[in-house]
């Protein structure tokens, strides 16, 4: 006997997820201004400083926020987890804003003392926030799938970042290089994007979809397997990278990582399929993007290891990070937000007067219209970046920008509904 | 089949939320509470435990008594308690 349901009264106060959860498309604002300024030029290596500030901008100011809030919010309700000393999470998010600013600002050649700025500030806001979570997820004793997710994801993004702040000292010189820039770019980017992103969003996958979207439970066995291949290819593929093996040996430490990811993408599309009410609404379509670009990347990343073109990295970059997981997170916004704010503002209300329905907190044509722009913005971006046209990448930012506008401003909309008092 | 903890003798009224979304369930059950008479038990159906709801229904002075099955389902009764 189990059951999927979430427990709210443990929950954090409102403020502290929502505040994560509203930065998060100011720096997409961010990221979208710096395609539209740079054109092509952001497209053109990975090894571009402009490139690296993009690609920040976008982990840690979109996914990383949401993903922060979201670990705040879902540690006690789905994990039963209590994250201790909760007000400093109001810190973590300060700290999270300046370090951010301050790598983006350093990388884009505004000043080098930004550096220094950004490695405490980062330090400082991963090690409270590393601290808090792992505590209450390590203090809870189910192995739920969703919890070994959590802790597989809190456990990668630690090492990625501290591989992250290597390989910044590194670069501006405030410390030699300890091991080969190039691996430690490749683990960096295993770490976060498989580890941290792909943890957290396929444990979080196996509890949300059935509650939001009424469909079957997911598989428990399924669910478990899924977690031990990819346990399992992270760790091979991190020490095939550490010993500079070649490309058929990453391949096959790769394949069960990649197999399993696909098996979570099959599951879920067909839950998806199946469930019960059949509504149609914008979070639907934000999934199976999502889902869609999900194994597309991987193939493109697999492909990249066989023939090293610079364009598949950039396919894989823009299919996971844009088309993957930002496009899943923030689906899953617009289903948390309403549900955190009916549940904060109107739960005790119900039957006493006429509470709001989530549709009524969060109307679904405000939701459908920045799907469309957020859609629009990969079928131009992705092009124009593996095809190298300067317009149709600028057209893709003005895309971006307006869609993560379009989400400030619905956010902002659903943060405004407050019950109407008679006073 | 009513379970014994449950009060016998009162009419059965049964709510499915099996088919509704966070958080009709909770809109939905709370407002057939509220028109709950002494002779009666509300029998809710739904897909899994509906915890933010315990603590709802506990202000209201409720009484409850939850089931649960294999698959993740649930039948939650709610009765008022009789003085």
């Amino acid at each position: 006997m189990r059951s999927s349901g979430l427990s709210l009264d443990q929950a954090p106060p409102e403020d502290i997820p929502f505040r994560f959860f509203l930065t998060a498309p100011v720096f997409g604002l961010l990221a979208g201004s710096l395609i539209l300024y740079r054109g092509v030029i952001v497209f053109s290596s990975s090894w571009h400083f402009e490139t690296i500030a993009l690609t920040h901008l976008i982990t840690l100011g979109w996914i990383m926020m949401i993903m922060m809030g979201a670990f705040y919010q879902l540690v006690p309700v789905l994990a039963g987890g209590q994250v201790p000393w909760i007000a400093l999470s109001r810190a973590v998010h300060f700290f999270m804003i300046i370090g951010i600013l301050a790598l983006a600002g350093g990388l884009i050649q505004i000043s080098q003392l930004l550096f220094p700025v950004a490695i405490s500030a980062l330090l400082l806001a991963f090690t409270v926030f590393l601290t808090q979570l792992l505590t209450a997820l390590f203090r809870v004793k189910a192995n739920r799938p969703v919890v070994v997710a959590m802790r597989i994801s809190l456990i990668s993004l630690a090492l990625a970042v501290s591989l992250g702040v290597l390989e910044i000292g590194a670069i501006t010189g405030l410390w030699p290089p300890l091991i080969e820039r190039s691996i430690v770019k490749n683990l960096h980017v295993t770490l976060a994007l498989s580890g941290g992103i792909g943890g957290l969003i396929v444990g979080v996958g196996f509890h949300v979809i059935p509650m939001f979207y009424l469909s079957s439970p997911f598989p428990e066995k399924r669910a478990v397997w899924i977690l031990r291949a990819g346990m399992f290819s992270l760790a091979a593929v991190s020490v095939m990278l550490l010993n500079s093996a070649g490309s058929a040996l990453l391949f096959t430490a790769m394949l069960p990582g990649v197999t399993a990811s696909i098996i979570f993408t099959l599951t879920v599309w067909q839950m998806l399929l199946k469930r019960k009410r059949k509504v149609v609404d914008a979070t639907l379509r934000f999934w199976q993007i999502g889902l869609l670009a999900f194994p597309l990347s991987l193939l493109c990343l697999a492909a990249h290891l066989f023939w090293p073109d610079e364009r598949l990295t950039f396919a894989f970059g823009l299919l996971f990070l844009m088309g993957f997981a930002a496009t899943i997170t923030n689906g899953m916004l617009y289903k948390i937000v309403p549900f955190l704010i009916w549940f904060h503002r109107f739960s005790t209300l119900v039957g006493k007067v006429k509470v709001p329905l989530l549709k009524d907190i969060l109307p679904a044509k405000r939701t459908s219209g920045q799907l469309l722009q957020a859609a629009l913005a990969m079928l131009t971006l992705l092009p124009g970046a593996l095809l190298q046209i300067d317009w149709l990448v600028r057209a893709g930012a003005i895309f971006w920008l307006i869609s993560s506008g379009w989400l400030f401003l619905n956010l902002i909309f659903a943060f405004r509904q407050k019950p109407v008092t008679n006073d | 089949m009513i379970p014994d903890s449950v009060p016998g003798g009162h009419s059965i009224i049964t709510v499915d939320c099996r088919e509704l979304e966070p958080p009709e369930p909770m809109v939905v059950v709370l407002e057939a509470v509220d028109k709950l008479q002494k002779t009666e038990v509300l029998k809710m159906l739904h897909r899994q435990v509906p915890r933010p709801l315990f603590p709802l229904l506990e202000e209201r002075g409720m009484l409850t008594h939850l089931d649960k099955f294999e698959d993740g389902s649930i039948e939650l009764w709610i009765w008022q308690e009789v003085q």
